[in-house]
């Protein structure tokens, strides 16, 4: 047994097995919507597109997904038209918003005082090449700030409208390191901007959200909530309790132009109800997370300030000859780290091309579980990994009646699917329906393995014990030849699966090629190493 | 006791009948069905504690909706029920996507927007599957494109509100509450059509791969198309098994009759390798170890695959079940295949090889 202990596998086994259960233990598995319930789109795209334009619908759809708040949506491409996206949300009257919003073309737009600067179709592209500015730099080692631009080309039409609207909206504040300083505008960027809906916000939010943030979530800078109703062309009341005369007055009159009403959820049943009998279709607005009500609610998706430069600052009037207009433009921030700089830019670069998906979408397919359904699913996948192996083992004690030999089988097939699991947490893989079926076959498979060594490790066992000695190295190799074909052919069958838009598979196809991997190259060599220890001490008594 | 003796060829026979047989039932009757996955449609999948009447649901849905079918199986275990219903494509919707199929994107937008307009608005209003808010994009859309974009997003928002629909009134008639175990699917019938064109590539492509893998390990030819062609007998077993089970090929059972290949040529390669690389003994006395083992290994196996049956039979754990079924028939004929099939071909085979050398 000790020198059973020293060899290399066994030890790499032991080693291998504690990180497994390390990570089982502190990252733990991941389930997907099969088992924790939840959506899954299967979405097709009209044609195949470039790996850059699959992953950019991919981000424009993970963000229409985010919209509804923290769903732990999981988006994927896969193949060269397909994206699959699994979201826990199983309700079918929530499910058919996502989808909605999924497809509905957005419509962007940059807005300064209430009045559109330029809209998704005035972009004409966004330059990702860094030779233009695209990109973050480091300008602040110390604090590890970095710097984030990114340009894009507007229409002519477009820039000369763009540089007219902006003149001069900056303000002088004194001067620093010799430099003019100036203070200027803000611009909004929105995506849907309400147009011919009337907004009610209950009294109670609009306190609390008096002064907005310039980022969805808190932050140190703030706008008051009047100045972002500004941006509005629709007409807003702020609603205490129950409409006032006035407000009854103007709401009926605004029907003649608006026959939509957003509302805050605190508004009252009979304040809708008033409405519903003006004849206005009234949607509830919910908060999404924490996001503030007054960006998800009205579609604000960003704050960006004008910049000095852009604002000929240093012009007397539009009419004079050194007025500029500029059609490539950028858009540029300041954050903290490289990672959170690099998000930030394709964030905004997400938000001004999301008025369109690049490809649109042919369909979508849609499989929802409840979480009540899932959790059945999930304890019936775990009693039959436990019963299947259990049934290992009585079949093989009963065809070998050799305790010995087939205690291992059950510890080393025990520490395969721990060693399997181990993986999957490892690379943060969703578990699934597919998935256990495939930790199911890899079972299977291993015990056919297992029970391959014993045969022929046992054959031949009668004749002389020194010969018998001998050969079981041989043998060995003999049962490591027909597991190795066995398990090519398995891998052969389970590749194709990959890469053909079978995005759903995938987890069957990873479970049993990972499963045989590490069947034949750690747990059935520790299993040959056993059982050869155990029959060759056996004999030789 | 031994298996394979003297007259071991007459066992051919065996593999021969049944794959004719088999042959029948998969593609003539009672033949296989493409499931919803491959072909489109709904299929909703609940579990409930007290038996339900569902009798209104067929008729109801039927006489609401125009649907060619609408096939509704209860299942029962030990504490629970359930019901699997599956719904045919939506022919009202199906014709609109014929319709748009046919719109001329060439024309001037007006002209376009009222043909979408009679074509493809009016219908799916008519039948309740869309309200104004839904086409507000047709009636806005400034361009073609997006105009095409809002055809598309409108079918698919229609297919939307008949699935919901349908989903309602199940619901409503069951009683069911906002906590019930319930599974919704909807496939659409491109995704159907490009799942089929799918797993026929990799259906090849695995084909493909199985045959180098085994040339490879084997170097040669007759034992290596011996185990492939058992490979095959098979797939086609678990084919039959599907018919008679009326279990149809779908995104589960596709990979299913895949790993079937890679699961049962372990037992052919145990034997070709003993066969032939084993000199000590004679070709028919190494088939005969090799059929110990190889039956070892096929019932353990298929005491496991017995149990995953029966535990996702009681609990209504469709995909595992279907899974299940289809490896029970193919270790089945796996049995026949490597043991009355494969074994005698190659006995035969090494035999005559021996006799050349001699």
């Amino acid at each position: 047994m000790r020198k059973l202990i020293k060899k290399p596998i066994f030890i790499f086994w032991i080693i291998l097995l504690l990180i497994a259960i390390i990570f089982l233990a502190t990252k733990g598995l991941s389930f997907g919507v099969d088992f924790s319930g939840g959506t899954a789109f299967q979405i097709v795209l009209e044609h195949p597109v470039s790996s850059d334009q699959l992953n950019q619908v991919k981000q424009i759809i993970e963000k229409r997904i985010d919209k509804f708040g923290s769903k732990d949506a999981k988006v994927t491409p896969s193949g060269s038209q397909y994206i699959l996206a699994q979201f826990a949300e199983s309700d079918s009257e929530e499910v058919t918003k996502i989808k909605d919003t999924i497809l509905r073309q957005g419509n962007f737009e940059a807005v300064l005082n209430s009045e559109v600067l330029f809209s998704g179709n005035d972009i004409k592209t966004i330059f990702k090449d860094p030779s233009k500015g695209y990109g973050s730099r480091l300008i602040d080692r110390t604090n590890n700030v970095y710097q984030w631009t990114l340009p894009f080309l507007l229409s002519p039409e477009a820039s000369q409208r763009f540089a007219e609207m902006i003149f001069h909206k900056c303000v002088p504040t004194g001067y620093g390191d010799g430099q003019q300083e100036y203070d200027c505008e803000k611009t909004y960027f929105f995506i849907d901007r309400p147009k011919d809906q009337i907004i009610l916000i209950d009294s109670t939010l609009y306190f609390e959200e008096k002064k907005v943030p310039t980022t969805p979530e808190l932050a140190s800078d703030f706008i008051p909530i009047e100045e972002l109703f500004d941006q509005l062309t629709v007409p807003h009341y702020v609603i205490d309790q129950n409409l006032d005369s006035e407000q009854l007055v103007n709401i009926t009159s605004d029907f003649n132009t608006y026959k939509k009403a957003i509302v805050s959820p605190g508004i009252s049943e009979s304040v809708k109800e008033q409405l519903e009998e003006i004849g206005y279709v009234v949607t509830v607005k919910e908060k999404e997370g924490d996001t503030f009500w007054m960006w998800s609610s009205l579609g604000l998706e960003s704050v960006i300030s004008i910049t000095p430069g852009v604002a000929n600052m240093d012009v007397p009037t539009i009419d004079s000859p050194r007025f500029e207009t500029f059609t490539q433009l950028t858009i540029s921030g300041q954050a903290t780290g490289s990672e959170e700089a690099k998000k930030r830019l394709d964030d905004i670069d997400i938000i001004l091309v999301s008025g369109s998906l690049p490809v649109p979408i042919e369909s979508i397919s849609t499989e929802s579980i409840s979480p009540y359904l899932g959790r059945d699913f999930l304890k019936t996948s775990l009693w039959i990994g436990i019963f299947a192996l259990l049934t290992v083992a009585v079949v093989l004690f009963i065809r070998y009646k050799y305790l010995k030999l087939s205690l291992p089988i059950l510890l080393t097939g025990a520490s395969e699917i721990l060693l399997l699991l181990g993986v999957l947490s490892v690379i943060s893989f969703r578990l699934d329906l597919a998935a256990v079926a495939g930790i199911l076959a890899t079972i299977g498979v291993g015990m056919d393995d297992n029970i391959i060594i014993i045969d022929e490790l046992l054959r031949g066992r009668k004749k002389g014990v020194k010969e018998h000695n001998d050969s079981l190295m041989k043998k060995t190799k003999n049962a490591f030849f027909i597991m190795f074909a066995a398990a090519a052919t398995l891998a052969a069958t389970m590749i194709p699966i990959f890469g053909l838009g079978l995005g759903k598979l995938t987890g069957f196809a990873v479970t049993i090629l990972i499963g045989a991997a590490i069947g034949i190259l750690i747990t059935r060599p520790v299993y040959a190493l056993i059982a050869r220890k155990i029959i060759s001490s056996d004999s030789s008594d | 006791m031994k298996f394979f003796k003297k007259n071991y060829s007459k066992l051919m026979y065996i593999p021969l009948v049944l794959g004719i047989i088999a042959l029948f039932l998969a593609f003539v009757y009672p033949g296989l069905e493409k499931g919803i996955d491959l072909k489109g449609g709904n299929q909703i999948n609940i579990h409930f504690d007290d038996q339900k009447d569902f009798s209104l649901i067929e008729p109801t849905l039927k006489e609401k909706f125009n649907l060619a079918e609408v096939h509704i199986s209860e299942t029962k275990s030990i504490n629970q029920y359930g019901l699997l219903i599956e719904l045919s494509l939506q022919e009202d919707i199906e014709l609109v996507k014929e319709q748009r199929s046919k719109l001329d994107y060439t024309a001037n937008l007006e002209t376009v927007k009222e043909q979408v307009n009679t074509t493809i608005v009016q219908p799916l209003e008519e039948k309740g599957f869309i309200t104004e808010d839904d086409y507000l994009d047709i009636t806005l859309a400034k361009n073609i494109p997006d105009l095409k974009a809002g055809v598309n997003e409108l079918i698919i928002i229609a297919n939307n509100n008949f699935t919901n629909q349908v989903t309602n009134i199940i619901k409503g008639q069951l009683d069911l509450t906002d906590d019930s175990k319930i599974q919704i699917r909807e496939v659409a019938p491109t995704l159907g059509k490009d799942f089929v064109r799918s797993s026929a590539k990799a259906g090849i492509i695995a084909f493909a791969l199985l045959v180098a893998v085994i040339l490879l390990f084997f170097r040669e030819i007759i034992p290596s198309g011996l185990i492939i062609l058992a490979a095959v007998f098979d797939v086609i077993f678990a084919l039959a098994g599907m018919a008679i089970f009326n279990i149809s090929l779908s995104l589960t059972t596709i990979p299913a009759l895949l790993m079937l290949v890679g699961y049962s040529v372990d037992t052919d390669i145990l034997l070709t390798a003993r066969v032939l690389k084993d000199k000590t003994e004679g070709p028919i006395d190494s088939a005969n170890t090799s059929i110990k083992t190889g039956l070892t290994m096929t019932i353990t196996t298929v005491s496991t695959v017995i149990v995953m049956l029966l535990i996702s039979y009681f609990s209504q754990l469709l995909v595992v079940f279907e899974i299940s079924v289809i490896l029970l028939c193919g270790l089945v004929g796996d049995v026949i295949s490597t043991w009355t099939f494969n074994a005698p071909a190659l006995i035969r085979y090494a035999e005559r090889k021996n006799k050349n050398r001699h």
